[in-house]
């Protein structure tokens, strides 16, 4: 148990020329290497925190925007729901006012198309049957009416004369008469009617003429007044009569009942 | 029986008689120098690593974390110098699993040596740390007439540092030797096992105590300066 100074110094050499390689070859590269790779981990670490953070306020920013378009989405289902309401409503309005127009107007058409109808009707009714009795009298009044009612105007003809005064006037007028019949007047019948009006108006000059439209009747032109006598006033005042007795019904029987619609 | 490697001389030199501690520990810088090259050579900062890599970054940041512990200071500064010690002599301490081949370390020579490395660093750090009056006043701390008790203290546990590490390489080999001749068989191997884990111990034992003094010659600074800016506030 010695020291050999020499080994002693050699050691110390030695050891401190390995502490310097061991520095170089070792601690330093292996110290580098590890705060390098620190490094990188940090760095990868701050990456994944700062990609993370930016996902969280991504999701976020998804997530406000999810709820916002949720809420706008009720909002606007609840528009549309109300819009489509008053839609409804206004629709059904509409119809409900339409249909009550058209069918105030398809009943009034109807009623007016049911009067016009049975208008034309009676009208046609009651004219061919005053034309039958036209017809009939015309027939009668051909074959043996005509001189009844020759006679009929003679009888007459004073009362008319003194209704018109035509008796004073017409003697101071030296105008001619003019004696229109609707069929031509027999010999015997000209005569007793020419007596007749001479006897009451004097003599004057006559003068007789057919008109078929005094139906059945006889007229007297004297200047400017004009005697008649003939059944179209019968037949007028029974057309009136038939009409009227006609109206009163249907009147009644096609107004339009409000509360049936 | 030869107890020391110092006393196996190899090779004359002209005057200089090269013997098999230096051979040896030349040979133990070699492996240490060409495994570390060969390692870190390949260095990746990847997280994927070789083993060996992966292997030498425990090690280094095992004694950098026990660096720190006993300082508590920045290892930085301190690794090359302790971290050498403890993988210096844990590689002598593998080596005498090798038969027939004495570790460097169980020569006085040698732990003289590394603790003469000791008692050069620890002033050197101290004055690096503090300046050389400021650690130069710790002797004749608390007052100059401990000045010739600091400095028997400060050589004596130098020279305790490398006797405790030359008694205990010296003796595992001694007695491994020992039990070599009486019982020559799985005795002997067992009492390697124990001299691996002594000597490992041994080793971590030097480095931290190493540590432990040259921390002393710095915290004492440290603890000066914590204690001026106690007064100054």
């Amino acid at each position: 148990m010695q020291i050999d100074w020499f080994t002693f110094a050699a050691q110390v050499v030695n050891f401190l020329v390995l502490v310097w390689l061991m520095k170089r070859f070792l601690y330093g590269p292996i110290l580098a290497a590890i705060a390098e790779r620190e490094a990188t981990i940090q760095a990868s670490i701050e990456s994944a925190v700062a990609r993370e953070q930016a996902a969280e306020a991504s999701r976020k920013s998804f997530e406000d925007q999810q709820a916002a378009m949720e809420h706008l989405r009720e909002s606007m289902r609840a528009e549309a729901a109300r819009d489509t309401e008053a839609w409804r409503q206004e629709r059904l309005q509409e119809l409900r006012t339409e249909v009550s127009q058209t069918r105030t107007a398809w009943q009034a058409t109807i009623a007016r198309e049911q009067g016009q109808f049975l208008r034309d009707l009676r009208e046609r009714t009651a004219r061919q049957v005053l034309e039958i009795a036209r017809h009939v009298l015309l027939e009668l009044a051909e074959c043996n009416l005509e001189g009844q009612v020759i006679q009929a105007f003679l009888s007459h003809l004073d009362q008319l004369l003194d209704r018109q005064g035509l008796v004073e006037s017409s003697t101071q007028e030296n105008s001619h008469l003019v004696v229109r019949t609707a069929f031509p007047l027999s010999a015997e019948a000209t005569q007793r009617t020419t007596d007749a009006l001479t006897s009451r108006l004097g003599n004057r000059r006559l003068k007789f003429e057919v008109e078929a439209s005094l139906i059945c009747g006889i007229e007297l032109v004297l200047g400017d007044h004009k005697l008649q006598w003939n059944v179209d006033q019968y037949l007028s005042s029974l057309e009136q009569s038939v009409m009227s007795a006609l109206h009163q019904p249907s009147a009644h029987r096609f107004s339009p009942d409000p509360e049936a619609v | 029986m030869t107890l020391s490697p110092d006393e196996i001389v190899v090779v004359h030199l002209g005057p200089v008689a090269l013997n098999a501690t230096v051979l040896i520990t030349w040979g133990i810088m070699l492996f240490m120098v060409v495994g570390s090259w060969l390692i870190t050579r390949k260095l990746v900062s990847d997280t994927k690593i070789s083993k060996w890599q992966h292997v030498l970054e425990i090690v280094v940041l095992g004694m950098q974390q026990q660096i720190r512990d006993v300082s508590r200071q920045n290892p930085g500064p301190y690794l090359p110098f302790v971290g050498t010690l403890f993988l210096f002599i844990a590689t002598s301490t593998l080596l005498s699993l090798v038969p027939g081949v004495l570790p460097p370390t169980s020569s006085l020579s040698t732990t003289t040596a590394l603790a003469a490395c000791v008692f050069i660093a620890v002033p050197l750090f101290g004055i690096q740390r503090q300046g050389a009056a400021g650690y130069l006043r710790q002797y004749m701390q608390p007052s100059a007439f401990m000045l010739p008790f600091n400095v028997i203290g400060e050589l004596s546990r130098t020279l305790a540092l490398a006797v405790r590490l030359y008694g205990n390489m010296m003796s595992g080999a001694v007695i491994a030797a020992i039990l070599l001749g009486f019982v020559p068989l799985f005795i002997p191997i067992v009492m390697q096992l124990f001299g691996l884990l002594t000597g490992i111990i041994q080793a971590y034992i030097f480095a931290i105590l190493a540590m432990v003094y040259i921390a002393s010659a710095t915290q004492a600074h440290q603890r000066n300066q914590n204690t001026d800016i106690a007064k100054g506030d």
